[in-house]
């Protein structure tokens, strides 16, 4: 190994320790425990491919299942457009950008926690803000998270917040395209809207992909809003209303750390893997003609 | 001296310094649930306790069920810590818990606990893993002054549930903007179902495995939901949504009547309305058989590095330290007297009639979490849940919960079975639970 090598990898080797010990290690295990009927206070035993199969004929599994997919359909493409629509607003020339931009980047480096708890409180049905404003306009508020049909748009909702995140990554990729084109097509006679869709849509499709890869694993991953919003109090009343915010991590938790079923939850760790995996791979397969990139053309 | 010499010897004091005292360590880590008001508390009677024992408790703020599970799994669990019902068993199965019984056969405290506190620690394998740290019965909190202005008899120890439907009923005022209702008459917590459950003698079976719901219990599910139909009580599921606490609701006239847990210190120190307390309403000419819980308790590691120290501060917990006392799970503390001089507001509410009738008319504790057994309440509570919900919403009927109760049922029993098969539980328990499933109908 050349004397470079060794040196690129001493400096490399405390994060790959880290990822060694701290990342990989565990995802191995958990891999392992995943083909045992492993409790959180006993030594795993082998059990082979029954927790899979004990998946497949498990009802709960495929709710959380549907209710992960149902949110991430609704809180994907609804985030992509809230943060592209702040982020061409925030690309405008205006007085007080640096404050607006500030202002809507904040509360996504707020707590999860914390927002949820003041959510919480706008969800109220009785005393929520949202219900208050419904009712001064004549409408009768949903019953938000108590309702089974209300309770993921609620979470989607509440996601929508912190779109702020999203919209700096699309605001980094307006102000790298080049004036030129725009300029130049605008000379050529067209409109914003015919710009937005044949320029700047494709000079940002790198970040739009960015965003929707991020947004999908978020989605799928969700867990915070849902355990501190529908978290329940009583045993089984965890995942809202007739479950209809069991997602598949809400559920992974559950089954881990409330019923000690660590061979299972582990299982459902993989599986979950497995698909927010083949969601990315997809869409970098539906990408693959449609995104741009710049570097790339001749 | 030679400098190194100096620097050497310095060393080898300094080391001697740092040398742990030979003595034992007696430390006892506590997980300490309660309010950092609490726990503040709690600790100059802690330096007394140190004083005079010299165990010293250390307060570890308890930070969630799951952590705790998790420091027990990895061999970090504290030395006393509280336990629920629904999972003591799990865990006393799992070998995590030391066995108090033969150390309690000796002990003064034993004798000392009211008898449903004994009872409500005794486990399927005859152990005993946790002792109950409080009890409570509920009551129903009500308004005085609205019932006076509605010219309603305050309830007696002989009310009935009609008497309450009817004051609800009576209490109730529309004439918000809109046809809002301004105020409920009642709200009933929906955990407390299964004390009115148990005052119309629904037959309620300790530590079942399967879900049950005789006439006596669909009867009272029936009369729930006829408070919110004819709008005497709130949809549970608006109130039931964190951010409200129902005590708000009674001090802001938003109900007459609330049922919740007596003795309750919140509640007593922070209404300031007119405000009474009267004992469960009868069913019918049916004898009372109030709610009385001993659930939950305290429980000593079976990895505790110092067992008697453990015990000894168990024992205190329970019967000495001062923020504790006086503690209703006492027998020999004349309890109302004393919660009355430590609470003087709570002198002519009714208090002291609620606690009497439901220590002369114990009913034990109902509720779901504790009636069902350790290795049910999981399966159970998860699938009878989201029936529930669905009957709160309107999306099912009663008929259609209690045709529900089989397929739950065989649910259930497909857990029970593969947690059978689990070659980590004791022996003792693994027959227990062999035996009752074998007994239970198929």
């Amino acid at each position: 190994m050349k004397a470079e090598h060794r040196q690129g990898w001493l400096f490399v080797s405390p994060w790959v320790i880290g990822f060694l010990l701290l990342t990989a290690g565990p995802m191995l295990y958990s891999l392992y425990l995943s083909f045992t009927a492993a409790s959180l206070l006993s030594p795993p035993e082998w059990v082979g491919l029954e927790n899979y199969r004990r998946l497949a004929s498990d009802p709960l599994f495929y709710r959380s299942l549907g209710n992960t997919a149902v949110y991430a359909l609704m809180g994907v493409p609804a985030g992509l457009l809230l943060s592209l629509g702040l982020a061409l607003l925030l690309n405008a020339p205006v007085r007080g950008q640096g404050f607006f931009r500030t202002l809507f980047f904040l509360p996504s480096v707020t707590n999860t926690v914390a927002l949820s708890l003041l959510w919480l409180w706008l969800l109220n049905p009785e005393f929520g803000l949202l219900n208050a404003g419904l009712r001064g306009c004549g409408l009768a508020g949903p019953l938000w998270l108590q309702s089974e049909a209300w309770a993921k748009p609620a979470l989607v909702l509440m996601s929508l917040w912190t779109a702020g995140g999203q919209a700096v990554i699309f605001l980094a990729a307006l102000q790298g395209v080049p004036r030129e084109l725009t300029e130049a097509a605008a000379i050529d006679g067209a409109g914003p809207v015919r710009r937005f869709f044949t320029i700047t849509l494709p000079m940002i499709s790198p970040a739009l992909l960015f965003n929707l890869i991020m947004g999908l694993v978020g989605a799928l991953q969700v867990f915070t809003s849902a355990f501190v919003m529908t978290g329940g109090v009583q045993p089984g009343s965890e995942g809202g209303p007739n479950q209809a915010t069991l997602f598949i991590v809400l559920y992974l938790y559950k089954k881990a750390f409330q019923e000690f079923e660590m061979g299972y939850a582990s299982a459902l760790a993989w599986v979950l893997f497995a698909l927010i995996t083949a969601c990315t791979a997809l869409a970098f397969r539906l990408a693959r003609e449609r995104v741009h990139y710049e570097s790339a053309t001749p | 001296m030679r400098p190194l010499t100096g620097i050497l010897l310095s060393l080898a004091l300094l080391l001697a310094g740092c040398r742990r005292s030979s003595g034992p360590d007696r430390t006892i880590v506590y997980n300490c649930a309660a309010s950092t008001a609490d726990m503040a508390a709690l600790r100059p009677a802690q330096e007394q306790f140190f004083a005079r024992t010299g165990i010293r408790v250390k307060l570890n703020p308890f930070s969630g069920e799951e952590k705790l599970y998790a420091m027990i799994a990895a061999g970090q669990a504290p030395d006393v810590f509280y336990t629920n019902s629904a999972v003591r068993d799990r865990l006393a199965a799992e070998g995590r818990l030391l066995d108090l019984r033969p150390w309690l056969e000796t002990d003064p405290l034993w004798r000392r606990l009211r008898p449903e506190v004994r009872a409500a620690a005794a486990s399927a394998d005859g152990g005993v893993y946790s002792l109950s740290n409080w009890s409570q019965t509920c009551g129903v909190y009500y308004n005085r002054a609205l019932f006076a202005a509605a010219g309603i008899p305050a309830p007696t120890a002989d009310w009935t549930w009609a008497d309450l439907r009817a004051a609800a009923k009576a209490l109730t005022k529309v004439g918000g903007p809109g046809g809002r209702t301004e105020r409920y008459g009642i709200f009933i917590p929906a955990h407390f179902i299964e004390a009115l459950e148990q005052m119309n003698h629904a037959p309620l079976e300790k530590d079942a495995l399967f879900l049950t719901i005789p006439p006596e219990a669909r009867e009272v599910y029936a009369e729930y939901l006829g408070l919110i139909r004819a709008g005497a009580m709130p949809d549970v599921r608006r109130v039931q949504a964190l951010g409200m606490q129902a005590a708000q609701m009674l001090e802001s006239g938003r109900v007459a009547m609330l049922v919740e847990a007596v003795p309750h210190a919140g509640l007593a120190e922070t209404l300031t309305i007119d405000w009474a307390v009267a004992p469960l309403p009868r069913f019918g000419g049916k004898e009372p058989r109030y709610f009385r819980s001993a659930s939950g308790g305290l429980s000593i590691s079976a990895a505790t590095k110092n067992p008697a120290d453990a015990r000894r501060t168990l024992t205190w917990l329970i019967g000495e330290a001062a923020p504790y006392q006086p503690n209703p799970v006492l027998a020999d503390v004349p309890f109302v007297a004393a919660w009355e001089e430590k609470y003087p507001r709570l002198r002519g509410r009714g208090f002291r009639e609620v606690w009497e009738l439901s220590e002369r008319h114990p009913g034990g504790d109902p509720r779901y979490f504790v009636r069902f057994a350790s290795w049910a309440m999981g399966p159970v509570m998860s699938r009878f849940q989201p029936w529930l919900d669905r009957l709160w919403s309107g999306d099912a009927t009663l008929d259609q919960v209690v045709a529900a109760v089989p397929g739950v049922n065989a649910g259930v029993r497909q857990d029970l079975e593969r947690q059978l098969r689990s070659q980590s539980l004791r022996p003792a328990w693994k027959a227990a639970l062999e035996h009752e499933l074998s007994a239970a109908p198929k």
